[in-house]
């Protein structure tokens, strides 16, 4: 029978990524996947011939750096764009940028609000302050704050040892990021509604939250992650795979084979064995099966454990555990494919922000409504619809001359409290992200090749996410850091001996790209006594 | 210092039960106090009315749950005048079709519940057991002044000490709770229960008096912090007389203490002498003097308006900049001719604690709407029927019913006016359902609307809680870090409302708290 | 008219005299440009651009606040002679002005800064600093008193947000006139004498931080006897219109008595000398302070910084109490360096340990030596300080520890800044 130091089941970007780390250490690694190439929702697909972008994935947000060079992607191939963060346009025409530099974004909010571009400052200072406490609470394994609790009671007394350390304004600043609506957090700020809701729009996409729910002003560091904050005082920038996600792809399937890694595709994994009270290796849909010293699991944490072990094998409780995992698709995918360019006359010609996406949105309260007609399960009205034009980047992803569009339009429920959604229902979401895309590109609706909307049901059945939760996991503090993926497992090692998970469904979630692969492949390496940068 | 001949060390402002806690405390402890209250009687949210005459009813606040039996027997209320009509009132989730919960208090009604919920029972006695572990935790942190946040030391200490609590109770108490503490108490519920009306009943009180929904972040540790909160008090209670009597007795032991109770009396503005409080000067111009002048208003209305932001600094204000209180719950109150009869409801249980909320998905949509700016269509209330075990509150044979409807908006679009009939059609259409003919049995009824309450009883925003529970807002946060332990930033002001620590319900804690505070560092002023 | 809503060009292009070579030194001037986005430009012009446009024999330009400023208009030797020997003009336009009117104006102000300003009369400035609760430090600046009820506040970075948030519960306007308020710095010796020679009589009688009303040339200009030279000098507040014809008329004027324009480098090697910090540079403000470390208090920064305790309450009054009775943790101080030769200066080094980070450092022509602010642990103040120095030789970076000495006066002081000026003559 074939064996395998390690097998990853699910070619996504974290299973790569953990196999990646492994085959360098000198694992023999196989990866998985039933789909026919590698790449998970960051596939790429032909939407119409000649046009392809990622199906499923928007495309944005990049690996961080400590990665990248991890696994030495720069020498198989991949390049970075540094992109100015972005552009929301609002419904009445007008719209709010980000710059980099300090000078230029506070000019850009002093056409809303001299007082607020002032006020900027403050906010970037306090939003650097809790990316920087963060930062390293998600670049490594989870740790439980409790675990001290159990240390014995010195280890607790010197927990509030450290808890009474930290200034007061300091701890009050992290139960206020951790618990205020991002509403209530951002008026403590600024006065433009435009402001505000620029910062919400790019906060709340990809949330099941609200921005007038609590604890929703988590969410607003989100974008300051990947900032130093040296620079130059103004909006975070990303870094960007060039290319798109099929880039990273790429690498890391290059940096996979480069060290003796192997992939397999159109391999679908049906069934976990175990033996011995340990996970032994896998079973295919064809029967075939391969023994592996551990198993790391790509899949969320519902597919992970229900649907590949007979629930029999699995210890007592662990089912109902799992089952309680919230998992809720908010968002559906809009891929077009256009014969030119699309305009977009209310903006200013060449400005550097749309390489970081565009951004439709309404004020605050009307994203409120959205996430409530969402809890209602009703079809949006008034969609948060994120935009990226992947092709302006990379003109091979179209024909000459044309383009290919993609959007995430946030609040959309997976299923309506009608029924599920029919094709009507469908057609008519497609129809308003278009009107809504003709409304600050007037005339794009003439120059569509193709059109799909893909709603969470599609990325269930297709790519096998429970609910089309793009998340892996609903990220609200009662389901992040230890109590990922949940409460008593936190991070990739699971109950069951051998069997790791490397999803996003773990710790730290999607908030870090990559970082979930990189962690279970450090905890593998850490049992197997082998230690690794990652 | 001289006003209508008398010299005051102290000055409350406000008369609501914490104004007179505090006035009490102050007074027995040989200030001379001056306690000046705006409206034309004393009590606030703890004041009974009449609906029509010979029907009266607790207008505001109507169950007495977290009260300490401390204050109770320190200010001699018993000597003063209270009494208890109904003590450990039950709680029962209604059901349309009469099939109700009783929520066990007894072994025997345990069975009865286990009978009525079998699947059920078990998670209940075990959540209700958690629950109550960590609001053993929670509780005595809300019966003592919150520690200084600028003193390590001190904070050490304080979080030693409760790592020692946790230690006795088992480290699983200290761990649920850092679970808990961002969860959604609808999250939860559903987790653990499967029948509808339960989920409702125990998300009821997670949520009531706010905004939010039972699916809101951070719900779950307000169950804790309620369950913490009545652990102050002795059992749910009903006093004889309704609430007002408790104000009633607590005004007595002002006065018996030697305390100067005075109605009619408007605060317009706290005099500030060399950067200290001097006293207060009163509407018509009257100045009077004391060192300590107490609080028990708004901290927002205190600071910004009888202070004045040019005695304060920017950041200080800055705190308060957003601490706009603004209720989430109406009170409905109803004269009936007769005894309301509910489906399928045991003649013993009608004086309990009656809830009316179907379902979380309810009390979810009816939040939503609330935030919305919309009545709710199916709101969630709390009924009692206080004539049953206290006849003296109405004419022989008829009763008086007293109703808190849950998620109500605080403004409606165009007023409230136009709106006020359709919340109360809305509240009878709910009732009817289960009492059917009980619009046959109404003949005089009042509905106060958050902003209602306010304007009548001086309830800030009308705001059951006086501020949000929420985290950043709790304990020495509360209202805001400059003002946490009752102390303003200006020397010789202190807070003693429901705006600061422990909060809101009738508990007389903050008042009582903030008098020991005076007591203990403010006295040598 | 806003910095963020200017256009200059549009009405400036009239007045671009195509065939002066002089006047094309920016070729941002000469795009053709359609009503543009805020944001298109990263930096915008000052009312005095086209004079120091022409001025400029270098073609050098920094940017100061988002304005373009020439960094060096002919060469930073000369325009330091000046400076030191005669009378330099520089275009100080871009720091930040703030007009504050209105009943409650002296209130609003008492309780935003630590100083007293009961007593500060009409026609006069003051330094002022300005804190938040935590008694950290958000900006200091010229405080100047325009009449009863009406204050000009001149800092180097923008506090609008504090401000207006400061203002609540008080009847003042605050108006940002930054875009509009054209300010021309005249320092030197013989800036007494060039004014008196552009026509302004009596500017000998003006004492230190006093200010008046004059008419120069036809326009009204408001003359204060301030700026952070540490010499004589005044500064000249005038219309964003007449201020290009202000700077021609005391360039004429003023050129025989050895008037010379000069550039930003100048003002920086110049409040370096004379031993003034400055906001951004030499501290952060407390809300620009990512590292809660980089902010100061009063006490770091200056020596005997103004806050008036008996003030009942002012921001920041409860930390500073506190913070007044310790010794500061570090010092921000001016500090000289052995050699002569043009080095930058860094870290500062004390018994080989890293004590504090420089600041500012140039080198001084007056002292002829390296000097440099730097913040320094106070502890260390006491012992042999060292600074690490750096310099290019060819391709190579060559860094070296040079002995260090605080310095105990500015390395520039005249006393002709505290004095009234000589007499002038006829």
């Amino acid at each position: 029978m074939e064996r395998h130091d390690a097998i990853v089941i699910g070619a996504g970007l974290n299973g790569l990524v953990a196999a990646a780390y492994l085959a360098r250490a000198g694992l023999s690694v196989l990866v998985l996947d039933r789909a026919s190439a590698p790449g998970g929702i960051a596939a790429e697909h032909e939407i119409a011939p000649g046009y392809r972008l990622p199906r499923f994935a928007l495309g944005s947000g990049g690996l961080p750096p400590r990665i990248a060079a991890g696994l030495d992607l720069p020498r198989h191939g991949l390049r970075f764009i540094r992109a100015e963060g972005g552009v929301t346009c609002f419904q009445d025409g007008s719209y709010h940028a980000n710059y980099r530099d300090g000078v230029v974004h506070r000019r850009e909010i002093a056409r809303f609000s001299r007082r607020d571009a002032d006020a900027f400052t403050r906010y970037r200072r306090d939003m650097l302050r809790a990316a920087r406490g963060l930062a390293p609470l998600l670049a490594g394994p989870a740790r439980n704050p409790a675990k001290g609790l159990f240390g014995g009671l010195r280890a607790r007394l010197s927990l509030a040892d450290s808890i009474a350390a930290i200034a007061p304004g300091d701890l009050r600043d992290m139960i206020r990021l951790w618990t205020l609506p991002a509403s209530d957090f951002l008026d403590a700020y600024f006065e433009s509604d435009a402001v505000k809701a620029h910062l919400a729009a790019a906060a709340m996409m990809g949330s099941t939250l609200g921005p007038c729910t609590p604890a929703s002003a988590s969410r607003l560091v989100l974008p300051w992650l990947s900032e130093s904050g040296d620079a130059s005082g103004g909006a975070p920038e990303t870094l960007m795979p060039f290319g798109g996600p099929a880039a990273l792809v790429d690498a890391l399937t290059s940096v996979i084979l480069a060290s003796g890694g192997r992939l397999r595709m159109e391999a679908e994994v049906t069934d976990i064995r175990i033996g011995d009270r340990k996970v032994q290796g896998v079973v295919l849909a064809n029967g075939e099966e391969i023994a592996a010293g551990a198993v790391l699991s790509g899949l969320d944490v519902k597919r992970s454990f229900l649907s590949l072990f007979q629930w029999k094998d699995l210890p007592e409780g662990l089912v109902e555990r799992v089952g309680r995992v919230r998992m809720k698709g908010v968002a559906a995918k809009v891929n077009i494919a256009l014969d030119a360019t699309p305009g977009f006359p209310g903006l200013p010609e060449g400005c550097p922000s749309l390489g970081g996406g565009l951004r439709l949105a309404g004020p605050i309260p009307a994203m409120e409504r959205a996430w409530a007609d969402w809890r209602e399960r009703m079809p949006p009205r008034d969609p948060l619809v994120e935009v990226l034009i992947p092709s302006l980047l990379d003109p091979s992803l179209a024909p000459q001359g044309g383009q290919v569009l993609s959007a995430l339009v946030q609040y959309v429920p997976e299923a309506l409290h009608e029924g599920p959604w029919s094709p009507e229902r469908r057609d008519a979401l497609g129809d308003l992200v278009m009107a809504r895309l003709a409304g600050v590109s007037p005339g794009i609706e003439r120059h569509v090749v193709a059109l799909e909307v893909l709603l969470p049901n599609d990325v269930e059945n297709e790519i096998g996410l429970t609910g089309g939760d793009y998340a892996y996991g609903e990220t609200t503090l009662d389901q992040m850091f230890a109590n990922r993926p949940f409460p008593g497992m936190g991070g990739a090692e699971t109950p069951l001996r051998n069997f790791y998970l490397c999803s996003p469904s773990a710790h730290p979630g999607p908030l870090v790209m990559g970082g979930a692969g990189a962690n279970a492949a450090s905890t593998l390496l850490g049992r197997l006594g082998k230690a690794v940068r990652t | 210092m001289k006003w209508g001949g008398a010299l005051y060390d102290a000055i409350v402002i406000g008369g609501g039960h914490n104004g007179l806690v505090a006035a009490a405390r102050l007074a027995s402890s040989g200030a001379r106090v001056l306690l000046a209250e705006a409206g034309p009687r004393v009590g606030g949210a703890a004041t009974t009315s009449e609906i029509t005459p010979g029907y009266s009813v607790s207008s505001v606040a109507h169950l007495l749950e977290g009260f300490p039996r401390r204050i109770e027997r320190k200010l001699k209320l018993h000597k003063h005048g209270l009494r208890y009509a109904a003590r450990d009132v039950a709680t029962v989730a209604l059901d349309r079709d009469g099939h109700h919960i009783l929520l066990p208090r007894t072994r025997k009604e345990f069975a009865a519940f286990r009978d009525r919920l079998p699947k059920d029972a078990d998670s209940y006695r075990e959540y209700v057991a958690r629950r109550r572990a960590l609001a053993e935790f929670v509780a005595p942190l809300l019966g003592e002044r919150p520690p200084a946040l600028n003193d390590p030391e001190a904070l050490k200490r304080f979080l030693r000490r409760s790592v020692w609590r946790a230690a006795l109770k088992g480290g699983r108490t200290m761990q649920s709770l850092l679970h808990m503490l961002p969860e959604a108490i609808g999250d939860r519920l559903d987790a653990e229960f499967e029948a509808p009306l339960l989920k409702a009943a125990l998300a009821f009180d997670a949520t009531l008096g706010g905004s939010e929904g039972p699916y809101a972040p951070g719900t779950s540790f307000r169950a804790v912090l309620r369950e913490a909160m009545r652990m102050q008090g002795q059992g749910a209670s009903l006093p004889v007389g309704g609430l007002g009597a408790v104000s009633d007795a607590l005004a007595a032991s002002v006065a018996a203490a030697g305390g100067d109770v005075r109605v009619d009396t408007r605060v317009v503005r706290i005099l500030v002498e060399e950067g200290r409080a001097a006293g207060v000067e009163l509407a018509g111009g009257v100045e009077v003097r004391a060192a300590l002048v107490l609080s028990a208003l708004a901290p927002r209305a205190t600071m910004l308006e009888l202070v004045g932001t040019r005695h304060i600094e920017t950041g200080d204000i800055h705190e308060l900049r957003h601490l706009v209180p603004r209720g989430a719950a109406a009170k409905v109150n109803l004269a009936l001719d007769r005894l309301p009869q509910f489906t399928g409801l045991a003649p013993e249980l009608h004086g309990s604690r009656l809830l009316i909320a179907p379902s979380l998905a309810g009390l979810d949509e009816a939040a939503n709407a609330a935030r919305g700016g919309e009545l709710p269509f199916e709101p969630g209330m709390e009924l009692l029927l206080p004539s049953v075990t206290d006849p003296l509150l109405a004419p022989e044979g008829q009763h008086v019913m007293s109703i808190i409807v849950h998620h109500v908006p605080h403004t409606m679009p165009g007023g409230w006016e136009p709106h006020r009939e359709a919340l109360v059609q809305r509240v009878v259409r709910m009732l009817g359902n289960y009492a059917p003919g009980i619009e046959d049995a109404m003949f005089a009824g009042e509905i106060l609307t958050p902003p209602d309450i306010e304007e009548k009883y001086g309830l800030a925003g009308g705001d059951w809680h006086q501020g949000d529970l929420r985290l950043d807002r709790l304990f020495a946060f509360r209202p805001a870090p400059a003002y946490g332990r009752y102390e303003t930033p200006l020397p010789g002001l202190w807070l003693c409302g429901a705006g600061s620590h422990p909060g809101g319900g009738v508990t007389g804690l903050p008042g009582w708290l903030a008098a020991g505070a005076v007591l203990a560092e403010g006295g040598d002023a | 008219m806003t910095p963020d809503t200017a256009h200059p060009n549009e009405s400036q292009d009239a007045e671009i005299d195509l065939g002066n070579e002089q006047a094309a030194v920016d070729p941002a001037l000469f795009e053709e440009m359609p009503p543009e986005p805020p944001f298109t430009r990263t930096v915008h012009t000052t009312p005095l651009h086209l004079v120091t446009s022409a001025e400029s024999r270098t073609n050098r330009w920094t940017d100061w606040n988002g304005y373009t400023v020439p960094e060096v208009l002919t060469d930073l030797g000369d325009e330091y002679r000046a400076l030191r020997g005669t009378a330099a003009l520089a275009d100080h336009s871009p720091l930040v002005k703030y007009r504050i009117f209105g009943r409650d104006a002296l209130a609003f102000m008492q309780r935003l800064v630590t100083r007293d300003l009961a007593a500060l009369e009409v026609d006069t400035a003051v330094h002022v600093i300005f804190c938040e609760g935590s008694g950290l430090v958000l900006g200091d600046g010229l405080l100047f008193r325009l009449g009863d009820d009406e204050y000009r506040l001149v800092t180097e970075e923008t506090h609008l947000a504090w401000m207006m948030e400061s203002a609540q519960g008080f009847r003042v306007g605050i108006a940002d006139v930054t875009a509009t308020l054209a300010l021309l710095s005249l320092q030197g010796p013989l800036s007494a004498a060039c004014l008196n020679e552009a026509g302004v009589a009596n500017m000998d009688g003006l004492a230190p931080l006093a200010a008046r009303w004059v008419d120069i040339a036809g326009m009204p200009v408001y003359v204060s006897r301030t700026g952070a030279s540490g010499d004589l000098g005044y500064e000249l507040w005038a219309d964003a219109e007449d201020a290009p014809h202000l700077w021609r008329h005391l360039m004429d004027k003023g050129a025989p008595h050895g008037l010379r324009p000069a550039g930003f480098a100048l003002r920086e090697l110049a409040r370096l000398e004379a031993g003034f910090p400055r906001g951004g540079k030499d501290y952060l403000s407390a809300f620009a302070a990512v590292a809660s470390g980089d902010a100061s208090t009063p006490f770091e920064l200056w020596r005997s910084p103004p806050v008036a305790f008996g003030k009942t309450v002012f921001n920041g009054g409860r930390a500073l109490r506190a913070l007044a009775s310790a010794p500061p943790r570090r010092r921000l101080v001016a500090l000289v360096a052995d050699g002569l030769e043009p080095v930058s200066l860094s870290s500062v080094l004390s018994g080989g340990r890293m004590v504090g980070s420089v600041t500012t450092s140039a080198f001084s022509p007056a002292r002829g030596a390296n000097i440099a602010l730097a913040l320094v642990e106070a502890v260390a103040l006491n012992g042999e300080l060292a600074v690490t120095a750096s310099r290019h030789e060819g391709l190579a970076f060559r860094e070296t520890v040079l002995g260090a000495r605080v310095l105990p006066e500015p390395a520039w002081n005249s006393a002709r800044s505290l004095v009234l000026p000589a007499p002038l003559r006829p």
